[in-house]
């Protein structure tokens, strides 16, 4: 430490010997900190596993009611469900023993007891929705059942898309799933995404497991 | 010529021990963290597979801490089978211990299901729901993803794999549609249940039923006084008037809210408790189901919905 000694006006002033030197130093300490911490944030952000979803979609989390969410999870078990029975029914039709090569409606509820399409309590306590096989567009490789008529609250109308992206696979779970708010909405006449969207329907994008394991582990 | 005759009998013989042994040899371990996953795997693989339970029967899932012995069973397994969105972390500790995060295939069985928030959630404060496997329709889902899996890493077998797990899914159709048909006959719209813990979300929505209240705030945390406190409001001012709570992780919290409130107090099975069995998953699940049923069934023969206040 030094000393100044001002002799003219009998006073001193005395100053550490390293003060500018600290108050560097603490404030280049301050930046690291402030720096390293930035870096550190901007390497452990959780990342969101949602997709960003366009206004013509609905997250199956956090945009439906509970109806509509209950009738939801039961349609995606019943994708599989469809698409297994689609090649039995393939298997069949090449030995000459169905017409058919999608499970109809009866098939569905009364012999494999396929949720929402039997109808029990589930189907009672979630609106008593009519559901249909839409055949007519068989033309676009997409296989098509609507579900409409529900009569809880807000519900909406239902549309099952099977596209054929996997043609020859019996055992994938390739489908779609839209939602109309008006739920007596009438089948479309095609099941393009613009025209659906035209036509007021939203596609429901599921929050699936997957998506939480690469929350959980990111 | 008896003499070949016996010779090339001994050859056969010999032949098709050994044949047996190779192909029991090339039969998969397939590991797995739940008793829920158990039933699923030994309904799809019968006896082409061996099962390897990851931890033993008998332990808490909600606060397990991993054992040595786990690392030394998760190092002889092919695959492992599991719930992979938050009730079963352990194993993943248990993986990284044993020094098998990049050799061990994981099936995650829950990678196609539609996840929906703990029940009574409200806002943008949801939290998934883990309990996936207490479910018929989306515990089928799981089933086909396990079979698909196996099915990828015993090829021979794929087809063996996805038949019994149609079988198995019908199976547990049936039962389902055995107690829709006996819930059918009561009347529902009067239920206005709470549970203890937040694992009957996907059960209650296959039956078209909803939960009114959770007790605990959060999975495996205990309410404070003052969250008790809410919860007991919430539960009087909903009408509630069945509460469920746990059948094997028993708690003094339920017998407490009941003397508070004098709801009827029914339990149901978490499926994660006695042995790992093939029959565990449908045995507990026809008892759950009894016991809505049986719980329904007292709701019906009360007097009027508000005289069970």
């Amino acid at each position: 430490m030094t000393a100044a000694v001002n002799t003219a006006q009998n006073t001193s002033t005395v100053r550490p010997k390293s003060d500018r030197r600290e108050t560097l130093a603490i404030g280049g300490v301050i930046l690291g900190i402030l720096i390293v911490a930035g870096v550190a944030i901007s390497q452990r952000q959780i990342v969101n596993p949602l997709p960003r979803l366009f206004d013509w979609q609905l997250s199956s989390f956090y945009d439906l009611n509970k109806t509509d969410q209950a009738i939801h999870t039961s349609l995606m078990t019943a994708i599989p469900e469809l698409w297994l029975l689609h090649g039995d029914m393939l298997s069949l039709q090449k030995r000459g023993k169905s017409k058919e090569a999608w499970p109809n409606i009866e098939q569905l509820a009364a012999y494999y007891y396929v949720a929402p399409f039997a109808e029990d309590l589930f189907w009672t306590q979630n609106g008593k929705v009519k559901w249909e096989r839409v055949t007519s567009f068989s033309f676009e490789g997409s296989t098509v059942y609507r579900g409409y008529g529900g009569t809880a609250e807000q519900q909406h109308a239902y549309l099952i898309v099977l596209s054929h992206a996997h043609k020859g696979a019996t055992f994938t779970s390739a489908g779609n799933i839209w939602m109309n708010p008006n739920p007596n909405a009438p089948a479309p006449s095609t099941v393009v995404r613009d025209s659906l969207i035209r036509n007021g329907w939203k596609q429901v994008v599921p929050y699936s497991g997957e998506m939480e394991r690469k929350r959980i582990r990111s | 010529m008896k003499f070949q005759q016996r010779f090339a009998a001994l050859l056969l013989v010999a032949l098709s021990t050994l044949l047996v042994s190779v192909a029991e040899a090339k039969s998969l371990r397939v590991g797995i963290t739940l008793h829920p996953y158990y039933s699923f795997v030994a309904n799809i693989v019968g006896d082409r597979a061996e099962i390897v339970p990851l931890i033993n029967a008998g332990n808490n899932p909600h606060n397990y801490r991993p054992q040595a012995e786990d690392m030394r069973r998760v190092l002889s397994m092919d695959a492992l089978v599991v719930n992979g969105i938050g009730h079963d972390e352990w194993a993943f500790e248990i993986i990284q211990a044993a020094g098998r995060k990049d050799n061990l295939p994981l099936i995650y069985a829950n990678s196609g299901v539609p996840l929906i928030p703990i029940a009574a959630d409200e806002g943008e404060a949801k939290v998934v729901n883990a309990h996936t496997f207490v479910s018929i329709t989306v515990a089928i889902q799981q089933i086909y993803t396990i079979a698909r899996e196996l099915g990828k890493l015993d090829p021979d077998n794929a087809d063996f794999f996805r038949k019994n797990a149609r079988d198995y899914a019908l199976k547990i159709r049936r039962i389902k549609a055995k107690y829709m048909g006996e819930l059918a006959k009561l009347d529902t719209s009067n239920l206005r249940c709470a549970t203890m813990h937040g694992a009957y979300g996907y059960l209650m929505q296959e039956f078209g039923l909803q939960v009114v209240a959770v007790i605990e705030p959060r999975h495996g945390v205990s309410p404070t006084a003052r969250q008790l406190g809410d919860t007991i409001d919430k539960i009087k001012t909903a009408n509630v008037n069945v509460l469920f709570a746990e059948k094997f992780f028993a708690s003094n919290l339920a017998e407490t809210i009941r003397e508070a409130t004098g709801v009827g107090m029914y339990a149901f099975s978490h499926m994660s408790d006695g042995d790992f069995a093939a029959e565990l998953f449908e045995h507990e699940t026809k008892a759950n189901l009894q016991t809505l049923v049986e719980a329904m069934r007292s709701i019906n023969a009360a007097p009027s919905a508000s005289s069970a206040e």
